[in-house]
């Protein structure tokens, strides 16, 4: 390499010499060496990753990826039913920034057929609870999962909400479809918590046929025990007594049945049973488009005959009240016998 | 002057196997035998002893560190050595540019100015000031080639450089070196003193 440059070069480089290695390098070296190991376990027992980037980087990439899981499976639905947090969205769709789309109900745009006197002719309440029909079936679908039961009032408000608002976005049914399918679930639901239950009715009927079955010594027993009781609790039976006189097949009165335990004497039973029999409401045929048969005309009849002048009163205050209503139903008839047409086949369907 | 191509290598493996066992013994022989070597480099590459003497620790106390990742048969603990000590001489000269725009200060001549040496002195003194004004890779090119008489492919894998890439940058720095060296006006002078 020296080659490269000239003599003169050459002695000028050589004259830049360096001093000797200081002494004791090697001993100082040997000694800094030493006390490094004598650092390195504890060095090793921090265990930290050399660069800060790393270690922020892991922080940060471990809490990412905590993040990611759990809300993937909260969206699955793994920590059970979701949590109704209102967000922006909700809150914005809430506020109705802008009009909505009126909703274009398709029930109307199926039946062009339809002439529209007869459409005029339509009661609102009809309309509404004929083209509410797809609204109730939707709606009913959502109510009737039983997961739906699972469900906190406030989540069941919820998702009825969402669903119902869907309905009228989309244009399968008005606001007000909506609203008397939600009305017809709702009361139909009630009706269906009033019912009795099956077990109570036949609760009840065991009770009549065990009173029907008694002996004389076993009902004077009974009436016995129902004079000891204290009057609030007699009135109490009497009602129970009447609400399942009520609900039996048998036409018969709350009144007489109470009356035959309370106070008809014990050998008077039967007569009483007959009397029972007897007090019976007159029940008279209805008076419908359809004229009755004679058969039915006739008992109607005889019932008549047979019965007091109170419930002939009664009788004849029903007849006239249907008179009165088949009358008014009779003068909102149309009068071509198109729009007629059209009429029974609505409430056909 | 000892080299780094003067070392044996199945010597060295033998000696790197007794510093994995952790001999403080083999350490010190090691740092006798070859500790010159990156504190000549630190000299003529930071022109201060004392950094160099901070450069030969460093790079020997590496080898006590990371003798477990020692490869036998490669290019022995001179070469080693070298190149570790070259690497933290350029780190050095970086973070020091980075810290301060100023120039190194130079070293204090502590030798007694007696007539006789004033004259080699000024030559030595413009060798150092040419040789700290070229730039860093190329200053290292001169030391490594030069002064360590390594070949033009071992310094370049000291740098890790391709080697054409290096020649190149040597011959550069011999052309800046010689220029600078010839406009302090010292060679003329010199030729004349050494032949009368």
């Amino acid at each position: 390499m020296s080659a490269a440059f000239s003599p003169a070069m050459q002695a000028a480089l050589t004259r830049y010499d360096i001093p000797a290695l200081p002494t004791g390098f090697a001993d100082r070296l040997v000694a800094r060496a030493a006390a490094e190991a004598a650092l390195e376990p504890a060095a090793k027992l921090r265990r930290r990753s050399g660069s800060p980037w790393k270690r922020t980087s892991r922080i940060i990439g471990s809490v990412a990826a905590i993040g990611f899981f759990s809300a993937t499976a909260a969206a699955m639905g793994l920590f059970g039913d979701p949590i109704e947090i209102p967000i922006f969205s909700d809150v914005a769709r809430q506020l109705e920034l802008v009009d909505r789309p009126r909703a274009v109900p398709r029930a109307i745009a199926a039946t062009p057929k339809l002439a529209p006197a007869a459409l005029a002719d339509e009661t609102a309440a009809d309309k509404a609870k004929a083209a509410s029909a797809p609204a109730r079936q939707a709606l009913a679908a959502i109510v009737n999962d039983p997961h739906f039961a699972k469900l906190s009032p406030m989540q069941k408000r919820a998702q009825v909400k969402r669903a119902a608002r869907r309905l009228v976005q989309s244009g399968d049914a008005t606001r007000g479809e909506v609203r008397a399918a939600l009305r017809d679930i709702r009361s139909a639901r009630r009706a269906n918590d009033r019912r009795p239950s099956a077990d109570a009715a036949k609760r009840r009927a065991a009770l009549k046929q065990r009173l029907r079955n008694a002996t004389p010594e076993q009902k004077a027993r009974l009436r016995e025990k129902f004079k000891a009781l204290p009057p609030e609790k007699q009135k109490a039976i009497r009602d129970r007594l009447a609400a399942a006189s009520d609900q039996s097949d048998k036409p018969q009165r709350a009144e007489t049945a109470v009356t035959s335990l309370s106070e008809t004497p014990v050998t008077e039973i039967a007569a009483a049973e007959t009397a029972k029999a007897e007090a019976a409401p007159v029940v008279i045929a209805p008076i419908t488009a359809a004229p009755p048969r004679p058969q039915q005309a006739e008992k109607a009849r005889e019932r008549y005959r047979r019965a007091t002048p109170k419930q002939r009163a009664k009788a004849r205050d029903r007849i006239r009240r249907r008179r009165g209503d088949a009358a008014r139903s009779r003068a909102k008839r149309p009068s071509s016998v198109r729009a007629r047409r059209a009429q029974v086949r609505r409430r056909r369907n | 002057m000892k080299t780094a191509r003067s070392t044996d290598c199945q010597n060295d493996d033998a000696l790197m196997r007794r510093i994995v066992l952790r001999d403080s013994e083999t350490l010190h022989s090691i740092a006798e035998l070859h500790g010159d070597i990156p504190f000549r480099i630190g000299c003529r590459m930071l022109s201060d002893p004392v950094e160099a003497e901070d450069i030969a620790q460093e790079a020997l106390l590496r080898l006590w560190r990371h003798a477990d990742r020692w490869v036998d048969g490669g290019p022995g603990i001179a070469a080693w050595l070298s190149r570790v000590a070259m690497n933290l001489c350029l780190d050095r000269l970086r973070k020091a540019r980075r810290h301060s725009d100023g120039d190194v200060p130079e070293r204090a001549d502590e030798t007694p100015l007696a007539d006789a040496t004033i004259e080699s002195d000024e030559v030595k003194q413009a060798v150092i000031d040419c040789i700290g004004d070229l730039p860093e890779r190329q200053r290292a090119s001169i030391i490594l080639t030069y002064y360590e008489a390594m070949s033009n492919q071992m310094a370049a894998d000291n740098l890790e450089m391709n080697i054409k890439a290096f020649e190149s940058m040597l011959y550069r720095a011999r052309g800046a070196l010689q220029g600078c060296v010839e406009d302090k006006g010292v060679l003329a002078a010199d030729i004349a003193r050494i032949n009368p």
